[in-house]
């Protein structure tokens, strides 16, 4: 069955949509990523319009932050106090951002530096998730070296302004997750991916336990993803609501789905699959800059 | 429907008297692109003198397009610098009952930019190559010589397609008749395609009312969210 996108201006088939939002749904219910990475490249890919996929899916990602939210804070599993200094840093952040933004593409080099910090984040990302991962499931990790963790990154935690993060049993400085907060807004707004940032310096440099990860984050997302919406709503007028709503849908039955999935498995396979994901994209994002693209030019509407 | 139409149309042109050169009509003047609008056929009927060929060039709403070439630096494949290219045809579609260079001279193919080779897009060959290949693939570009049926000696038509994903706005179809390689008459017809209904009133609103029309999806998202995770209680 097909639906007309009236922003969009073309017919897509309903059921790819709504599995697309599934999908996009569970995983963030499962790990707290928000999924950007996965399905902007594939709603451009079926060919709508960049401008209409990006602000839409930023729609959509309001209803499964907040339906994933609702059952990790049912659970207990969010940390209000973090995730609000995680969001004031987050606004800080994006604002600069759009200035950075602005200047690269006057200095004419943001396509590169695009392509070049997506491969080289999800590798690192990858790699270093994937290398954590491996060494707890096989149990590599001796209590020695979880004392030696303990103690990473420790100076970052010791900045000054040290305040009690109850829920997630911290005491840290208030300056670390708000610099975590700022250094994924600019990125968020340069490259369109933050939770896959977020949710590994979380864990590496907060500390904060696993299960604490994902609904903190989504709560906090919930209110950057408003933010973007409107302001790609003002701006562009690129909010398809038809578009949005589809893979809306989808995605509120896939992420209490997701989360209760993620109530059941251990972390060491959540950081896992994360660490899978990451680097099953980073490799095709390598794979496609190196190899002769089977199209040499981009054409598209300019929209006023 | 159509062949009614065609019958009437016969027998108004043949009781009128002195006979027009070429006189030609739409199956339908407006198509309404509605919440499951998956695309549009029309029939474009008419008559016209024995032993003439008929050109017909449909011509979607103008817009600016961008081109960008993909090039390689340092072993890496990106974008290179955006071409603008301003008032485009964004649908082009030419028919016609041979292929165009035995009916046509090569100055009336310039002049009425009749084909693809002389439609005027203002960008150097090869940038020109590769849009028209890529409005092709779109189905938005096509060239269909010989796609003119004639009915009898003088009726003819044409099959027209319209994809889901055509720009709406006003479409012009003109209707060439060609003698010995002269344009002896020629007729234009409007072809309105608009949104209709709820696509028409998302668009309107999302472009008049921009602040309303965000918090309103945002809002909708809120509702479905929040919704979903009470409903969605574990079991």
């Amino acid at each position: 069955m097909g639906v007309y996108l009236p922003i969009a201006e073309m017919n897509v088939d309903v059921s790819l949509l709504f599995g697309l939002g599934a999908i996009v749904g569970y995983l963030a219910g499962l790990l707290g990523i928000t999924g950007g990475f996965l399905v902007t490249p594939i709603l451009i890919f079926i060919g709508i319009p960049p401008p209409v996929a990006v602000a839409s899916q930023a729609n959509q990602l309001i209803a499964s932050s907040i339906s994933g939210s609702i059952s990790f804070a049912r659970h207990g599993k969010v940390d209000y106090r973090l995730a609000f200094v995680l969001l004031i840093g987050g606004i800080m952040g994006s604002i600069c951002g759009v200035y950075i933004f602005t200047l690269l593409k006057y200095y004419g080099h943001i396509d590169l530096v695009i392509k070049i910090s997506y491969i080289v984040l999800l590798t690192s990302m990858g790699l270093m998730i994937f290398i954590e991962s491996i060494k707890s499931l096989l149990h590599l990790k001796k209590k020695r070296s979880s004392r030696i963790l303990k103690e990473r990154f420790k100076w970052f935690r010791n900045l000054p302004l040290k305040i009690k993060f109850t829920r997630s049993k911290l005491e840290i400085s208030l300056l670390a997750p708000l610099m975590i907060g700022f250094v994924v807004g600019v990125l968020l707004s340069i490259l369109g991916i933050g939770t896959i940032v977020m949710i590994p310096a979380m864990i590496y440099l907060l500390r904060m336990p696993g299960s604490m990860v994902p609904g903190t984050s989504l709560f906090q997302i919930i209110f950057v993803a408003c933010s973007v919406t409107l302001l790609h709503a003002v701006t562009n007028h690129s909010v398809d609501i038809i578009l949005a709503l589809t893979l809306l849908l989808g995605s509120v039955i896939g992420a209490p789905l997701g989360s209760r999935m993620s109530q059941k498995l251990p972390p060491e396979y959540l950081r896992f699959f994360l660490a899978l994901l990451l680097l099953g994209m980073s490799s095709k994002l390598i794979f496609d800059a190196f190899s002769t693209p089977k199209d040499l030019y981009t054409i598209e509407v300019l929209y006023d | 429907m159509i062949k009614r139409a065609i019958i009437f149309f016969f027998i108004c042109f043949s009781a009128h008297g002195q006979t027009p050169a070429i006189f030609a009509d739409l199956s339908d003047h407006l198509i309404a692109i509605h919440t499951g609008f998956k695309g549009a056929d029309l029939v474009l009927f008419g008559a016209s003198k024995i032993d003439h060929d008929i050109v017909v060039m449909i011509k979607g709403p103008n817009k600016n397009f961008s081109i960008k070439q993909k090039t390689r630096n340092y072993g890496l494949w990106m974008h290179g610098n955006q071409i603008e290219m301003p008032n485009i045809p964004s649908y082009f579609k030419l028919a016609s009952t041979a292929p165009l260079e035995n009916i046509l001279t090569e100055n009336d193919l310039v002049r009425h930019q009749l084909s693809l080779k002389t439609l005027a897009l203002g960008l150097d060959e090869k940038f020109r190559t590769a849009f028209i290949d890529d409005m092709m693939k779109k189905n938005m570009f096509l060239e269909e010589p010989t796609s003119v049926d004639f009915i009898g000696t003088n009726l003819f038509r044409v099959k027209l397609n319209f994809p889901s994903d055509v720009p709406p706005g006003i479409y012009t179809v003109h209707v060439f008749l060609v003698k010995d390689k002269i344009i002896t008459d020629a007729q234009s017809i409007p072809l309105h395609i608009n949104k209709i209904g709820l696509s028409a009133d998302i668009f309107a609103l999302a472009h008049s009312e921009a602040y309303l029309y965000g918090l309103f999806t945002i809002l909708c998202a809120i509702f479905f969210g929040t919704l979903a995770g009470f409903i969605l209680k574990r079991r």
